[in-house]
């Protein structure tokens, strides 16, 4: 195995983990962290160079080499000491840069502002992180996967299909979809089938659908003939991770959070029209059952401590709710949560390093979905000037069987191109490809071109 | 309480008063009348000398704070009536003192109720300045004020703030200078359109102007004794005034956004919609409740009749084309209700507004979601937006004064010997500057025959109306005057 070169800028919870775990894979690891005493407790106990002071100077980024390092991240808690660090690293020739922001990663239009501005690869948002595993979790019972593309614009969901649904009773052609969003292949068995418009599913088959965010549970809802139950789903704790679970479920079910400070409590009951915000302690059962928790479907605990975040989840057990979920922000207890019986633990730390892993394993490739153990892949694309595919008609362009321009996400805009359509550059797509095939996508669509190794 | 600064500003305003006379004087003269020009003559010469020694007596420093703001528009607004009252004793349009203050009150509050007996008969200067004062008032003396004088500086924004109607004033540009200019240009702007547009119906220059100023302004004061009835032969000449009418009732800030190019703001705005969704509903009830009770028989005549009224009462003009008087309970009920709605935010209207209404009600009803969910954080929403709860605090403060000042502004009139009726619908016709009642004071009637001293209650009530309570009842407040 080659070794890599990794920096990571910033020992908290989150570069810690990646630390370790990298280091752990074999890899070359630096650590810059601006408290001595945190850094000297590190090169105790990983394997690490640790560098003490400041990620932002570039003296600092110096004598931790990152010139020619694989990936620079910027995980400390500072977000604008991050992207600072982050430029300056890109400059001293950092081959590649992931940077956490949390706020500012949550709109799509904002991160394409932040990658250019800042020539981030990766950015890495643990609040944006959480809430998707969360939603994810929330609408597991069909949907076995969502992933976000475009920053969060487009989704890219498997579900699962029975002899009632659209999908088995008339071959493709004969379903009218809704637009920007279409069915990008079928899972039968261990086969994989980029459907035609003659072809139809079969019961127990798999459907990947891909489509604006906006629309695609109207597809889904469609599609696997679904009776729509509103879920009733109870949130503990009222941070921005809450917010942005609540943003995204305003329509789809009837969410009461409880939060403890009042002045948070009324931010965000002026934030949703729709949502029951409570005013009170997440533990207080008296109140649990005066608003009738034991009848939720959901129970998540997203306060800021675990001793609650575990607390609530008993008490929630107790009264008989069937999902319930925990944040966990001290990861290394997880397995004694589930010794109680909360198996639905997650940590931010962990989702952020499991985001890295990724896109290390994805030959440094952001965006991109794997499908039956790398035999096709769902990957993101920007269409640069020197692109060939800029400026030409899907129909000129003649793609291959096993590559299928999915969706274009142009400003606002999200479509499913057809053949006489025309990509532009700034254009986003979204391509879904057979691994025999990914020369043609690496010759269509390069990546930006002033930068080596992609 | 720093005074200096307060007679200075005072003193600037008085001067821009004066400088206002000269139009009507210019009228008088045009129309060769005698009397007239002497007066306006007289009394812009006396405002004048007042504002020259009011800014002699506030020469020096003196920071602007807000018990100073609330007390310049206060007094500024007192002074301007009893300025404007001059012409009409001066010319001997009118007797007595008291009823020269309440017909100049009455103009610049736009409310329109009127102690002349004989209008028709008066010189058309008087009658121009009735109208003309109106219109000063209408998008608000001190915002004319902050407009033309641009270096008020830093308090110049809570001044603007006090006398734009609505429990928020939006600025629409960076300084409030120029916010004010804006409006003022609007307002101009609509005025040249109406006057236009009247005069190619067939109606002279001065008709046309005057009838445009108090349209505008919300006012309602007619140089004719029978209102807008008068151009019957016209029917065109009432439905543009019920455009103009509708449009002075809506938000300023939002025709402002038209010519930004952002016109579907107007038509997306919440209060404007629910504005428009009640002058609609009650004119089609009245227009119903006229013909099926036979009042009318021509089912047009009726529409545009209940339409005129419907809208002159809403807006708080007071205009009329047909005697309501005489209609059914039903119609007179909605009517009087309609008086205490009033138009939207940061228009020249009066009365509560349509917004505070809106923002009342939901408050009440969270607060009755309160009594059975103790544990509930809600929000006030209007049109998906949260409305800040400093700002529902207000309006529920707002509701309380309103509606006790109505309520002893009706007990006090009721020591004339009137009707309840009358001495209720005269408190807020007054209170919420719309102009008629019922009764005693139905549209056809004026306010001639009440005491001097339910005269002088019904010029506070006006004033406290315009400046929607809050300036005035401070004046009122103990601590207001302590250190």
């Amino acid at each position: 195995m080659d070794r890599k070169r990794y920096v990571v800028m910033g020992a908290g919870q989150v570069g810690l983990q990646l630390a370790e775990s990298l280091s752990k894979g074999g890899h070359n690891v630096t650590v810059i962290e601006r408290n001595p005493e945190t850094g000297q407790r590190i090169d105790e106990e990983l394997d690490v160079q640790v560098i003490i002071g400041n990620g932002a100077e570039v003296q600092i980024l110096e004598s931790a080499r990152v010139e020619g390092c694989d990936l620079f991240m910027a995980v400390s808690s500072g977000e604008e000491a991050n992207l600072a660090a982050s430029l300056l690293a890109k400059r001293l020739g950092a081959l590649r840069t992931a940077v956490r922001v949390e706020t500012a990663a949550h709109e799509a239009t904002h991160r394409k502002i932040y990658e250019e501005v800042f020539d981030v690869d990766v950015l890495l948002s643990t609040q944006f992180l959480t809430s998707t595993r969360v939603l994810n979790h929330i609408r597991g019972h069909n949907t076995m996967a969502v992933e976000y593309f475009a920053g969060g614009k487009v989704e890219l969901r498997k579900i699962s299909l029975d002899d009632s649904s659209l999908l088995t009773e008339k071959p493709l052609r004969d379903v009218s979809l809704p637009e920007g969003s279409l069915v990008v292949a079928f899972y039968r068995g261990e086969e994989l089938i980029i459907p035609s418009g003659d072809d139809r599913a079969e019961p127990g088959d798999e459907a990947l659908i891909l489509g604006e965010t906006e629309v695609i549970s109207d597809f889904e809802r469609m599609v696997s003939n679904r009776k729509d139950k509103r879920q009733r789903i109870f949130i503990a704790g009222g941070g921005p991770v809450t917010e942005l679970v609540a943003l995204s479920l305003k329509r789809m079910a009837s969410v009461k959070i409880i939060e403890k400070e009042r002045e948070r409590a009324r931010e965000l009951a002026a934030t949703f029209p729709r949502h029951e915000v409570l005013l009170g302690d997440t533990t207080d059962l008296p109140l649990l059952k005066a608003e009738r928790l034991d009848r939720a479907d959901y129970f998540i605990a997203l306060t800021g401590h675990d001793e609650t975040n575990l607390m609530a989840c008993l008490l929630a057990q107790e009264l008989g709710v069937p999902n319930v979920m925990a944040l966990l922000h001290r990861s290394e207890t997880s397995d004694l949560w589930r010794r109680l019986g909360l198996v639905h633990v997650f940590s931010p730390r962990a989702l952020a390093n499991q985001r890295i892993h990724e896109y290390i394993e994805n030959g440094y490739s952001a965006n991109i979905v794997s499908l039956r153990r790398g035999t096709a892949q769902v990957m993101e694309r920007w269409l640069y000037k020197a692109s060939p595919a800029a400026g030409v008609t899907l129909a000129e362009m003649t793609p291959p069987r096993g590559m299928r321009v999915g969706v274009v996400v142009r400003g606002k805009k999200v479509f499913v191109p057809r053949g006489k359509d025309r990509l532009e550059v700034g254009d986003r797509v979204i391509l879904f490809v057979h691994e025999s095939e990914l020369g043609t996508v690496q010759l269509l669509f390069p990546g930006r071109p002033d930068r080596a190794g992609d | 309480m720093n005074l200096q600064p307060v007679l200075r500003f005072l003193g600037r305003l008085v001067l821009v008063l004066a400088a206002a006379q000269i139009f009507p004087l210019v009228c008088s003269i045009l129309y060769g009348e005698g009397n007239a020009t002497v007066a306006f003559f007289a009394s812009a010469v006396c405002s004048a000398a007042l504002g020259g020694v009011l800014i002699g007596l506030g020469r020096g420093d003196g920071q602007l704070y807000r018990r100073e703001g609330i007390l310049i528009v206060v007094l500024g607004w007192v002074l301007a009536s009893t300025l404007g009252a001059l012409p009409y004793l001066l010319s001997g349009a009118l007797g007595s003192p008291v009823d020269a203050l309440f017909e100049s009150a009455s103009g610049f509050t736009t409310t329109g109720s009127t102690v002349f007996l004989d209008i028709a008969g008066q010189e058309r200067g008087i009658l121009f300045w009735r109208s003309f004062t109106q219109w000063l008032g209408g998008m608000g003396i001190i915002v004319l004020f902050v407009a033309l004088l641009p270096e008020i500086g830093p308090g110049a924004n809570f001044l603007y703030k006090l006398e734009v109607p609505g429990p928020t004033a939006e600025g629409l540009s960076p300084r409030i200078h120029d916010t004010a200019a804006v409006l003022w240009r609007l307002y101009l702007g609509l005025t040249l359109v109406q006057t236009v547009v009247l005069m190619l119906l067939g109606m002279g220059l001065y008709d046309a102007l005057t009838h445009t100023f108090s349209t505008l302004s919300s006012g309602g004061f007619s140089p004719r004794n029978e209102s807008v009835a008068a151009f019957e032969g016209t029917p065109a000449i009432a439905l543009v005034i019920i455009l103009f009418m509708v449009l002075a009732g809506g938000n300023f800030s939002l025709y402002y956004g038209i010519r930004q190019g952002r016109g579907w703001n107007l038509l997306r705005d919440p209060e404007f919609r629910l504005y428009l969704t009640i002058l609609g509903g009650a004119s089609l009830a009245i227009a119903w409740q006229l013909l099926a009770s036979g009042t009318y028989e021509a089912p047009g005549r009726a529409a545009v009749d209940s339409a005129f009224q419907v809208v002159s009462v809403m807006t708080t003009t007071g205009f009329a084309t047909a005697d309501f008087e005489g209609w059914p309970a039903f119609s007179k009920v909605l009517l009087v209700g309609l008086m205490f709605v009033g138009g939207c935010a940061g228009s020249t209207a009066g009365s509560m507004k349509v917004m505070r209404m809106v923002i009342g009600l939901k408050s009440a009803m969270r607060e009755v979601r309160y009594t059975f969910r103790p544990n509930t954080m809600a929000a006030v929403f209007v049109g998906g937006k949260a409305v800040p709860d400093p700002i529902v605090r207000s309006v529920a403060g707002f509701f309380v004064l309103f509606i006790t000042c109505w309520g002893l502004g009706t007990i006090l009139l009721t020591l004339d010997g009137h009707s309840l009726l009358t001495s209720a619908t005269a408190a807020i016709a007054t209170l919420g500057n719309v102009g008629p009642g019922l009764e005693m004071v139905g549209p056809v009637e004026n306010f001639a025959f009440f005491s001097d001293w339910a005269k002088l209650v019904m010029i506070l009530l006006m004033w406290v109306g315009r400046l929607e309570v809050y300036a005035i009842a401070a004046l009122f407040h103990l601590r207001f005057w302590k250190g």
